[in-house]
């Protein structure tokens, strides 16, 4: 959690980072066969006088239609007697120059008015925005062709064209990722030190923008390409220029005396502008975060209990829990080794720890929603007696919700934005009790009454984005106990919010577990929060529970180090957690589980 | 892993089966159509041309593929039959003065427009003066027309400035149409003209730029020289698309290029080859040397022509489909001279000879126009160039610039395919000047008395003899340098057959018959 | 929202009337050898020079525009130069024909990536591998040599379904439906590709975020997450992509056109502008842009149908 998860959001990198991102492209494999593929082909081309004994518009009327394997045409001749692969090589150097032409002008148009339009003031914007909305709007294959009169049928006029009516693409990206940087500090710094426009724009905000810059450039050569050859193909231009689209064409029309005359290009087009394609995505993982594994919803059915030979009673037993994550060498990586609690019905747990220390992956072991790099290893979790560890989703979905529930850390990244509040609480309760939609709508408001939210018709009706913090917080605890919980986890439940607004989710919680009857596990790293709600408490050191008892044994004489440790910190601390929460957008740790509390201790950096 | 999204699986695998279902259940009610087809025999005539006529307005025809829809609705005064010949048509017969300058043509009886119309003089004259007032392809065909006048309701006379071999031909062709002279200036006679030919559109099922749906009109006087009661002429511009509509049966006759022709035959298409369609060529209309100075000598102009292996060509290029051509015209026509041949056949080493001799001994380069009908010709002719050290670049020209090529000054070589034509009309494109074989108005006043000598020949013999004539000259001075002629082969299926051999330059739908009728239509 | 709407759509208005400016100034300059080619090659410079001052290009660029402008604004494009027919009615009457298959392609493809993206994103595994594994076939396999295949397979030797041409929905639903399959299949392929990736990617990167996971809390099935949640929620990046394939499908719709003797909209413009048909190239480029425009506000508005904080009042 060093370097690596720090976002273009900070100063620029250093050189030592820049070459740690081309070593992650290197271990990309996605980005190594693309890179090294398209690298082959654009040196083949550049050899391509050497390798072919023919010129590209050599003309054999004795080669016309020659097979694969001739005498001095590898790979044939076409139906006009010229050598298949020297028209290969040559097209791939057309290819390239047509890259080049087209995201080099996309570029050096896209990226000034981005520069600009981003940077200068909200006139100045409007106008370049209007002009790229103007360019964007042309239809561009049709503008090339209609304008062969004026470009002559020349391919690099007509990609030089084709790069402007490209540009729009670039501008935008370059105007957002300005609009995203330009009051960050070091170029406010920049600004105080009295350094010109100019220098800030060509020395800051550049650097910092040129990751998306790059990404895009590889999807804009790729386009290019294809566009190309889709004119060439249409045949428009000269014919006398070697290009893929020709050559498909030629081979088109040849398709039933001569297959391979279209395959080949063909196929090799395909591999160019693919591997643009995949080596634009691999960039994209490799700058812009981790590569994007498919996430099944559902994790693996986590392994039965190992026999623990003293079997602990109470509403919900943690005996020697062990979660451990694949590292990206293959080891296992230990972030959880012996996790254990017992919580009785209507007690309230407190599992305290520093960040880091697997408070939170325990939970999400208990509610069997761990991501799903995570393997729990040993160790049981018993609800009521009932072994949890090892049963499959579809079981486990009927205990979530109904017996065991969770109010989570950060409560906007909680709520799915695009649905009204009213609208998720009624999926819950549905999902806890099946009634018609109309019923579970009619049982929203009490619901959000029960929470203490004031106005639940307006809260009901509005979308997350609407609400505050308190309230979104208010409102995921209506969720979670919508089904009349026996156990409520609750990750951190405040410390996203403000101070005045904690002690009142604090109340809360309070209350209701009193008008519920419900055991609580309150998940924190804070002593004085334990020191007001629990009656027990679990202190957690790097994923071992180093010392369980009664919140008041424990706070007079803790036994282990550590809790002495936090105990006394508490005396300085103040209730705000230090660090601020993880953002809900950013990118997920990159080595390790994606998930609130990192395993490995030390502070995150978020 | 549970299996809680298993659905999704399902839904793929029901969309392919879905997917091959509907295909079966689109085919299941389709059934009827090529039985369609069968049913109607061959009373229903279906092929495709590439370009459809711009505009069917008398002044806007031209000769070329669009030929087959105008032509059959309009009647013509004359008509060129499968052997080339001028035979009656709408006029039954037709006289020249002995000065030549004077037509005079007579109707016949029973011309009915499409509208119920009688067809008469008058309306003959009222078409050829609206073509004659109207700019368009088809004016200069009447340049040499100083009135029409209708002498009496059956009989037309054509006063002349100056004796023209052209007129026989034009009244055969585009400029022999007669239209209703109260529509003829509508908007209609763009796409439906009243007409008196022997079909005319059904605007039912004609579609602008897919088909034109042609119905015959059994009443008309000459109805029996098309057995086809429906024709059916689509829009097809992709010759691949024109093969898969032969070979999947929505067509039962076409024309398709030679790589398809296997496919063609073994869906049961019988071919017929029309020889020598068309003449391709390079136009060195620069051979004054304005623009490129070693085309002002004639060695640089026959070693062009002699750059050109055209049996290898033919043989591998053409697959066969063609003919060496080294003379000016149209090999079936009278200028052609056996007496010419081997002037300016295959010889790279005499053609370098020639470019050292006249002070090009590293020869020198030309720009040419990429035109669309050079696209399939031009690695060919850069390479047999390039070999007796004539580098060609070629410009990209779009279509609509075709002509501006031409005419621009701007290339003094050019490649063109020209369709085969009467030889007063072929003679049309070479010697006057303004012309797009003559942009820099080269003028030979030899040649020019010869043509004005040939216009006013009424000896057929003594024409030959001035047009090969003609021909020997622009051969030996090689205005322009001929390459070969191609062939076009028809495929027809359902007992239809192909009449036209060759000599018939005008494409009309007399070109196909029914088997076990005659040919001499 | 309404006003929203009208107020893009006024925008979009006078982004067409300034290309139409442009188009037409650009095309002022081949005004000459259009009127030549309309002539055919026995035209002399006078007859061409007769024929232009007849059409009225002697006059103006300006004042020809207004002539355009004027005429446009009461719905008359003018006539085609190379088909005579009024521009308007072309225009539409192509547009059917290229809409029939490029919705239906853009309708199916949006079904099939959705399907297999969203399989891939939440299975993971086999599922994922073969998703990717369709991608890049769809990259690599010209839709060229599908649509060949499909004809060789479909019209040639089984003859279910026509090699060429368009039957017109109105006329016959089902031979309409026929003469589409291999248009729509061959267009769909590159598609397919392209939005399964992307929903595959907007899908993973939704499945990251924690409500996912807190509903997972509450006892919901996985498939009420994806369906009623996620799905949702992926599916603004989603639409983007796919107005973006709609483009490019009008585009591809060019070549498919030409090979399926299809008398559409793309073929048709093409054409038209080889030619240098100008009453067609402007009617086509007003079309084209408003198109864009049209497609672009309707995007808007359904991303804003899904995601409350892009919505606009």
């Amino acid at each position: 959690m060093t370097a690596d998860t720090t976002t273009a959001n900070t100063a620029p990198e250093s050189v030592a980072q820049r070459i740690s991102t081309l070593r992650r492209l290197a271990r990309n494999p996605q980005a190594v066969i693309t890179a090294s593929t398209l690298m082959v082909i654009v040196v083949a081309g550049l050899l391509a006088s050497v390798i072919s004994s023919h010129g590209p518009s050599h003309a054999s009327l004795d080669a016309i239609n020659a097979g694969i394997g001739t005498d001095g045409y590898p790979l044939g001749a076409d139906k006009d007697g010229r050598d298949i692969l020297a028209l290969l090589l040559h097209s791939i150097n057309t290819s390239v120059v047509t890259a080049l032409i087209g995201t080099g002008l996309a570029l050096a148009v896209g990226v000034p008015a981005g520069l600009i339009g981003g940077y200068f003031g909200s006139r100045v914007r409007a106008a370049t925005e209007w002009l790229f909305n103007l360019i964007m709007t042309f239809p561009g294959l049709l503008l090339l062709i209609v304008l062969m009169p004026v470009t002559k049928g020349d391919f690099r006029a007509t990609m030089a064209l084709f790069g402007v009516l490209l540009a729009p693409n670039v501008f935008r990206i370059v105007r957002n990722q300005v609009l995203g940087v330009k009051n960050e500090l070091y170029v406010d710094a920049a600004r105080v030190s009295g350094l010109p426009d100019r220098r800030i724009l060509a020395r800051h905000v550049l650097f910092a923008v040129r990751g998306p810059v790059v990404i895009a450039s590889a999807f804009l050569a790729g386009t290019s390409i294809s566009v190309q050859a889709g004119l060439a193909f249409l045949g428009v231009g000269n014919s006398e220029v070697p290009s893929f689209g020709a050559m498909i064409h030629s081979g088109f029309a040849n398709l039933y005396v001569a297959p391979s005359q279209f395959a080949i290009p063909s196929l090799l087009l395909g591999i160019i502008t693919a591997s643009l394609v995949l080596f634009g995505n691999a960039l994209r993982d490799t700058l812009e975060g981790s590569p994007r594994k498919p996430q099944p919803i559902v994790t693996p059915t986590p392994r039965a209990a190992t026999g623990t030979s003293e079997r602990a009673e109470g509403l919900l037993v943690v005996e020697d829990l062990a979660i451990s994550y694949e590292s990206p060498d293959g080891k296992p990586n230990e972030v959880v080794r012996g996790s254990g609690f017992t919580v009785q019905a209507g007690e309230t747990l407190g599992l305290v720890g520093e960040s880091g220390s697997g408070k939170t992956q325990t939970a999400f072991a208990v509610l069997g929603v761990l991501p799903p790099a995570a393997r729990v290893t040993r160790g049981s979790v018993r609800l009521d007696g009932r072994e949890l560890l090892g049963l499959p989703d579809r079981e486990m979905r009927k205990i979530r919700g109904r017996t065991i529930a969770y109010v989570p850390q950060e409560p906007m990244s909680n709520l799915d934005p695009s649905l009204t509040v009213g609208a998720q609480l009624a999926t819950s309760i549905r999902a806890v009790e099946p009634m018609p939609r109309a019923e579970a709508r009619q049982r929203v408001l009490p619901l959000l009454g029960q929470v203490g939210i004031p106005d639940p018709e307006r809260v009901a009706g509005s979308y997350p984005h609407q609400i505050s913090g308190g309230m979104a917080q208010r409102v995921l605890i209506a969720g979670a106990v919508a089904g009349r919980p026996h156990v409520l986890i609750a990750d951190e439940p405040t410390t996203a919010l403000d101070v005045t607004v904690q002690a009142e989710i604090l109340d809360l919680l309070h209350d209701l577990r009193k008008r519920l009857n419900m055991a609580v596990v309150l998940v924190t790293h804070n002593f004085g929060m334990v020191a007001d709600f629990c009656d027990r408490v679990a202190v957690m050191r790097q994923g071992e529970v180093v010392e369980t008892g009664t919140t008041t044994e424990t706070f007079d004489a803790p036994r282990h180090e550590y809790t002495r440790m936090l105990l006394d910190s508490i005396l300085d601390d103040t209730t705000t957690r230090s660090d601020a929460p993880p953002r809900a957008d950013a990118p997920p740790l990159v080595d390790g589980p994606q998930h609130t509390d990192a395993p490995i201790g030390g502070k995150r950096t978020s | 892993m549970p299996r809680t999204l298993n659905r999704n699986h399902r839904h793929t695998s029901a969309v392919a089966a879905a997917t091959v279902a509907l295909i079966t259940v689109l085919s299941a009610c389709s059934g009827g159509d090529s039985s369609d087809g069968a049913a109607q025999g061959t009373d229903a005539l279906k092929f495709a041309i590439q370009t459809p006529p711009n505009s069917l307005d008398p002044s806007q025809l031209t000769v070329g593929e669009n030929a087959f829809i105008w032509s059959a609705l309009y009647d013509t005064l004359l008509y060129m039959d499968n052997n080339g010949e001028l035979k009656p048509n709408a006029a039954e017969s037709w006289k020249y003065s002995d000065d030549r300058r004077t037509l005079t043509l007579k109707l016949r009886e029973d011309l009915t427009f499409s509208n119920g119309g009688k067809v008469d003089a008058n309306a003959v004259k009222a078409t050829v003066e609206h073509t004659m007032r109207t700019p368009g392809p088809s004016r200069a065909l009447f340049k040499s027309v100083d009135k029409v006048e209708a002498f009496d309701k059956r009989t037309v006379v054509f006063s002349l400035t100056k004796p023209d071999a052209v007129l026989l031909y034009a009244l055969a062709a585009e400029g022999g149409v007669i239209a209703d002279p109260k529509t003829v200036d509508d908007k209609r006679t763009v796409r439906n003209p009243v007409s008196s030919g022997p079909y005319v559109l059904d605007e039912a099922k004609t579609e602008a730029g897919t088909v034109f749906s042609l119905k015959r009109r059994d009443n008309h006087w000459n109805a029996d020289a098309f057995p086809f009661r429906t024709v059916d002429i689509r829009l097809i511009r992709d010759p691949g698309a024109y093969t898969n509509a032969l070979q999947s049966g929505q067509l039962n006759a076409g024309s398709v290029r030679v790589e398809d022709q296997a496919r063609v035959k073994a869906a049961g298409f019988t071919g017929t080859e029309v020889k020598a369609n068309s003449l391709a060529m390079l136009v060195i209309g620069d051979r004054a040397g304005e623009v490129e100075p070693a085309l002002g000598d004639v060695r640089v102009r026959k070693a062009i022509a002699m750059a050109f292996d055209r049996e290898k060509i033919i043989k591998q290029l053409l697959k066969g489909v063609g003919e060496p051509a080294t003379q000016q015209f149209s090999p079936g026509g009278p200028a052609h001279d056996p007496e010419l041949g081997g002037l300016l056949d295959y010889d790279p080493q005499q053609a370098k000879k020639f470019l050292a001799e006249a002070g090009y001994p590293d020869g020198f380069s030309l720009r040419m126009p990429e035109i669309i009908y050079a696209k399939p010709f031009v690695p060919t002719i850069t390479q047999s160039l390039a070999d007796i050290g004539i580098e060609v670049k070629w410009d990209a020209i779009p279509p609509q610039r075709t002509y501006n090529a031409y005419s621009s000054k701007k290339y003094p070589v050019y490649f063109t395919v020209e369709s085969a034509n009467a030889f007063p009309r072929e003679l049309n494109w070479h010697i006057p000047t303004n012309t797009s074989h003559n942009p820099w108005g080269t003028r030979d006043p030899k040649l020019d008395d010869l043509m004005a000598k040939y216009h006013a020949e009424p000896d057929t013999d003594r024409g030959t003899e001035l047009a090969k004539e003609m021909n020997g000259i622009l051969t030996r001075e090689v205005w322009d340098a001929p390459l070969f002629t191609l062939d076009r082969q028809w495929f027809t299926k359902d007992g239809i057959t192909v009449l036209n051999t060759g000599k018939s330059s005008v494409p009309t739908l007399r070109w196909f018959g029914v088997s076990g009728e005659g040919a001499d239509r | 929202m309404i006003s929203y709407a009208l107020r893009r759509l006024a925008a979009g208005l006078v982004l067409a009337l300034l290309v139409s400016v442009i188009t037409f100034w650009l095309l002022s300059y081949s005004f000459e050898s259009v009127v030549a080619s309309l002539l055919g090659s026995g035209a002399t410079d006078a007859e061409v020079q007769a024929r232009m001052t007849d059409m009225g290009m002697d006059r103006p660029v300006l004042a020809q525009y207004a002539d355009w402008l004027g005429a446009a604004l009461t719905g008359d494009l003018g006539d085609s130069y190379f088909t005579n027919e009024p521009v308007i009615g072309a225009l539409t009457d192509r547009l059917g024909v290229t809409l029939s298959v490029v919705v239906t392609a853009l309708l199916i493809t949006a079904v099939v990536s959705v399907l297999l993206g969203v399989t891939a994103a939440t299975r993971g595994g086999g599922a994922d591998r073969a998703a990717q594994g369709i991608s890049l076939v769809g990259y690599l396999v010209p839709s060229l040599l599908l649509a060949i295949g499909l004809v060789y397979v479909f019209a040639i030797k089984l003859k279910w379904l026509p090699a060429t041409g368009f039957t017109p929905l109105s006329e016959n639903p089902g031979k309409w439906a026929q003469s589409i399959v291999i248009p729509v299949a061959a267009l769909m392929i590159a598609g397919i590709a392209t939005l399964t990736a992307q929903v595959r990617g907007a899908m993973i990167d939704e499945l990251r975020k924690d409500y996912v996971r807190t509903l997972r809390t509450r006892g919901l099935s996985p498939r009420r997450i994806v369906l009623r949640h996620v799905l949702r929620n992926a599916a603004g990046p989603a639409l983007t992509v796919l107005s973006l394939e709609f483009l490019t499908m009008l585009g591809g719709s060019l070549v498919i056109e030409n090979v399926f003797a299809l008398p559409g909209f793309g073929s048709f413009a093409f054409n038209a502008s080889l030619q240098g048909d100008i009453p067609v190239i402007m009617g086509v480029m007003i079309l084209a842009v408003l198109m864009v425009i049209v497609v672009n506000l309707a995007v808007d508005l359904m991303n804003g149908w899904l995601n409350p904080k892009a919505r606009v009042r």
